[in-house]
């Protein structure tokens, strides 16, 4: 009970705003027990989902130290599994003079190999786990050719899957989504059944995200369909949020600016697997009226980076994954310079990626002004696209999925070029000398299921495939005007 | 913010950040929406409680009839919205229909997803005992507000907790009961040191022993008995050593303890409001000694004679209707308690705010003026090595006072004389004060003690 001085007491003190957390206003939770409509109880998966956000409302604001910490902890049960399950890992980790037991430390952390992409492609299932705890749940295969077209597969639980889920919706949360409305999703890589000319549409957003909150209609078409399709669908659809890549972005916006066009809900537009060129924030805003919000993720580890919700760069996911950008010494960068990005996943134990330098390069921040202690990437250079060129003018996105997941074919990295309307070169660099069966495979690849059909294909051996001087590197170029 | 205490993980090679086992699971889930809903504009709490409530009127119409009737009363009809203006023309239940009505008021069923209804029974502080059933849904919301009140008061949960109240033991009198952590939500999710229980029915020079020789972290007690114990502890020269805070429950906190043991023992109090037939209805701010009203557990309104919702600063009856009981549902339940409405709060919690609780309608004084009171009278007997070991007053006729009380040595004239000036002056000059002294003053059934109980009928 007050005393009575408490009125006093109160009228002393200036009013305190509590530091945000989480939550969305006005979206509405789902709930698995009848009648508790609120507060909610929803299903066991998306009440694991909240368990970990709950924590990640605390985490985030962690002073550097704390978070390095935490991260050392998980690591080290990680390192020790590792030792365990992988004879890869035995010989390089004790080899570097990790000591399972003694607690990891940034000494001996820095000490550790990095996983160069190339030793990832040559070993491949040997850096797999020989058994992990079966409560990480099944393990699925994840291909890649990452940023630089250099393919690579690795196996992740249903854990990584779930927190993929958490860091989805940590996103929304951070900048404040309105999860009621329609996402609009154009990608390049469609499954054949998502191809059609409607596009495809679900009344959730997710699985995941709508296991917790209820969210408005999901929508998806193919960028694999001409940009003209792409407009119009849009246009029916009037979406309130748009995901896609900076390339298939900059191509809608230069075609809604030339066509003086706007999508009349559109709140935001959010963007991912690719960097996003310097300029294409400021286009979206001018052309859409919207602001862009950039995901920094890969198929083999997951989220890696999102945008600040108050500043125009990333905070590193540090509740998911280790991230250290490095220079040509495998020193740390400081911020402002530019390094190799390296990632460990602290929590995928069937395929542990220690100190994986996944292709990436990014530019290292300084502490955020916003308070997290999440680090800070100002800036992320890799891979960018090209529209494949149709005659008339219009253009599609080629699908290289299929590409990437022949991991039978000896590539170490490819880049595909559209010399012509009707010609594709494909450059190779190999992992050995190829066969004619395995040209022609390409070849029917290509011409298949990746959509260059009808063009002639020719092959062309490399012995590396550089980055463009901004850091980019394009696994498709057209040099049709 | 970044103090979360590091939380159990239930997944083998995960410490960080936790995967919790399935019921800190939902403890977090659950508090998770607390922390979004504290920070909701008023509005917005509003609007989900409706909802909610809703939901359990569509439950009433299908299964708990006698509830039924006086949604229709109202004007309720299945399946229709529920607005304020016709929740309000519900006519509150009092705990003598409850008594009266006893298992008529039971649905007929609740959805299977609620768990098993359980009994309960109130201790009956005021001689009249209300029994009853809830659900495990209930004390799942029960458990996560505790867990919320912990995090609140950022509590250090590797501590000891030390529970002196009424325990249900199987053991002899004076048994102490340890369980391993201090309630199940706060064991699921972070793990905690022990909880070490004493019996409130022992005498107090026993508690105070116990209390020094476990030297725990926290306690937990009735504020009655805690002042009993600090002033015992005082006596002896001695205080707790480790001990981080106090929480009392179960009785209307008088004016004075929580300085007593900020003087005594160094530690804060923190009050809380429940009762067991509804759970928790306010918990106090992290920040200032009022309380913050448990909204997404029970929708609470303090209403003046006229049944009107009462403002800022203003004294009314504390009705309340727990969202999730659909065992037994309680619309518009007047709990028999007096509560002040509070301005909202500086902390930035948009919970609402009690003041102050002021007690049951037995436990109040009505004026001659009419303003209903709790008479604070307790600082005559709150300075550390007081002669007296316990008191009471009782209004006997109106504005006739006897003081009960239990002595530690004879008392002087003068200081009888001074007991009977202040106590009077706390009282008012039409009050007349005796002192009577007893050699006990006997708790109610679940150890709850009043400081001032009117025999006077209103």
């Amino acid at each position: 009970m007050t005393g009575p001085d408490s009125r006093e007491n109160e009228a002393a003190h200036a009013p305190a705003a509590l530091p945000p957390f989480g939550g969305i206003v006005g979206a509405e939770m789902q709930t698995t027990i009848a009648g508790a409509v609120w507060p909610a109880l929803p299903s066991p998966f998306a009440m694991n989902i909240l368990s970990l956000l709950f924590q990640f409302e605390y985490s985030q604001w962690l002073p550097a130290e704390e978070l390095r910490a935490n991260q050392f902890r998980q690591l080290d049960l990680l390192l020790r599994h590792a030792v365990e399950t992988v004879p890869h890992y035995r010989e390089t980790l004790l080899g570097a003079g990790y000591r399972p037991g003694t607690p990891l430390d940034a000494e001996t952390w820095s000490r550790l190999p990095v996983l160069e992409r190339r030793t990832l492609q040559e070993k491949g299932p040997a850096l797999r786990a020989s058994s992990y705890p079966k409560e990480h749940g099944a393990a699925a295969e994840h291909r890649s050719s990452g940023s630089t077209g250099m393919p690579i597969a690795v196996t992740k639980t249903d854990l990584c899957d779930l927190l993929w889920e958490v860091e989805t919706l940590r996103d929304h949360v951070w900048h404040r989504r309105d999860l009621s409305g329609s996402l609009a999703a154009i990608r390049p890589r469609t499954r054949p059944e998502e191809d059609r000319p409607d596009g495809i549409e679900t009344n959730m957003w997710n699985a995941g995200i709508n296991a917790v909150y209820r969210t408005g209609p999901g929508m998806l078409f193919s960028g694999s369909r001409p940009l003209s399709e792409q407009i119009a669908w849009l246009q029916r659809k009037q979406p309130v949020y748009l995901q896609t890549n900076p390339s298939c972005l900059r191509e809608l916006l230069r075609a809604f600016d030339s066509r003086g066009e706007r999508l009349e809900r559109l709140k935001g537009v959010i963007t991912y697997s690719e960097l996003v060129p310097p300029g294409l924030r400021e286009e979206t805003q001018r052309v859409l009226g919207v602001p862009l919000r950039d995901i920094y993720s890969c198929r083999e580890i997951g989220y890696i980076a999102l945008e600040c919700p108050d500043h125009p760069h990333y905070h590193v996911q540090g509740e998911i994954v280790m991230v250290e950008v490095l220079d040509a010494q495998n020193r740390p960068c400081r911020p402002g310079e530019t390094g190799r990005v390296v990632v460990t996943p602290l929590h995928n134990f069937a395929t542990p990626l220690i100190r994986y330098a996944l292709g990436d390069h990014a530019e290292a921040g300084a502490p955020c002004p916003c308070g997290r202690g999440l680090p800070v990437l100002s800036r992320i250079l890799g891979r960018t696209r090209n529209m494949f060129r149709l005659p008339g003018g219009d253009g599609k996105w080629l699908d290289l999925a299929p590409l990437e997941k022949r991991l039978d074919l000896p590539i170490r990295q490819y880049q595909l070029v559209q010399t012509a309307y009707g010609a594709v070169e494909a450059r190779i660099v190999p992992l050995r000398p190829w066969t004619a069966d395995e040209e022609a495979a390409l070849r029917a690849v290509v011409t298949g299921p990746v959509g260059a059909a009808g063009c002639t294909v020719s092959i062309a051996y490399r012995d590396a495939l550089p980055r463009l001087a901004s850091g980019k590197f394009e696994d498709f170029i057209s040099e049709v005007a | 913010m970044s103090g979360l205490p590091p939380l159990r993980s239930g997944l083998p090679g995960v410490a960080w950040p936790a995967l919790p086992n399935v019921v800190a699971a939902r403890m977090l889930a659950l508090n998770y929406q607390f922390q979004e809903s504290e920070r909701m504009p008023p509005a917005e709490i509003r609007r989900r409680q409706f909802r909610q409530l809703a939901a359990l009127a569509d439950h009433c119409h299908r299964a708990a009839p006698r509830q039924a009737e006086r949604l229709a009363a109202a004007g309720h009809r299945p399946g229709a919205p529920l607005d304020a203006a016709t929740w309000r023309r519900i006519a509150p239940l009092t705990r003598r229909d409850i008594q009266t009505l006893g298992a008529a008021l039971h649905a007929a069923s609740a959805p299977a997803e609620h768990g098993a209804a359980g009994p309960f029974a109130t201790s009956g502080s005021t001689g009249a005992p209300v029994a009853g059933v809830q659900t495990e849904l209930c004390l799942l919301y029960f458990e996560a507000l505790s867990l919320r009140d912990h995090l609140w008061h950022r509590r250090d949960f590797r501590g000891t907790m030390a529970a002196i109240r009424h325990i249900k033991k199987s053991g002899a009198a004076g048994d102490s009961v340890v369980i391993p952590s201090w309630n199940l939500s706060a064991g699921a999710v972070f793990g905690t040191g022990a909880c070490h229980m004493f019996d409130v029915f022992r005498p107090v020079a026993e508690q105070a022993e116990w209390l020094l020789r476990l030297d725990p972290d926290y306690l937990l007690t009735y504020p009655t008995m805690l002042r009993e114990q600090v002033q015992e502890t005082v006596r002896r020269g001695a205080r707790p050593r480790r001990l981080k805070g106090v929480s009392t429950f179960g009785e209307q906190i008088g004016d004075g303890l929580r300085d007593l043991v900020r003087s005594a023992w160094g530690v804060e109090v923190c009050d809380l409001y429940s009762a067991t037939e509804v759970g928790y209805m306010a918990l106090q701010c992290p920040e200032r000694p009022h309380y913050h009203v448990q909204a997404e557990s029970c929708f609470v309104e303090i209403l003046d004679e006229e049944g009107r919702d009462c403002g800022p600063g203003e004294t009314g009856r504390v009705v309340v209707t727990p969202l999730h009981n659909f065992a037994m549902p309680l619309l518009r339940y007047d709990i028999g308690d007096f509560a002040t409405v509070g301005d909202p709060c500086p902390c930035g919690r948009s919970l609402p705010v009690l003041t102050r609780i002021v007690g049951r309608v037995s436990q109040t004084l009505r004026r001659p003026d009419g303003a209903i009171v709790m008479p604070g009278f307790q600082d005559v007997f709150l300075k550390p090595g007081s002669p007296v070991r316990q008191f009471q007053a009782v209004e006997t006729a109106p504005q006739r006072i006897e003081l009960r009380l239990v002595p530690a040595r004879a008392l002087a004239a003068a200081e009888e004389a001074d007991i009977v000036r202040r106590t009077g002056e706390a009282f008012g000059p039409d009050y007349r004060v005796e002192i009577r002294y007893v050699e006990q003053i006997p708790r109610s059934a679940g150890g709850k003690h009043e400081d001032f109980i009117t025999m006077v009928p209103r």
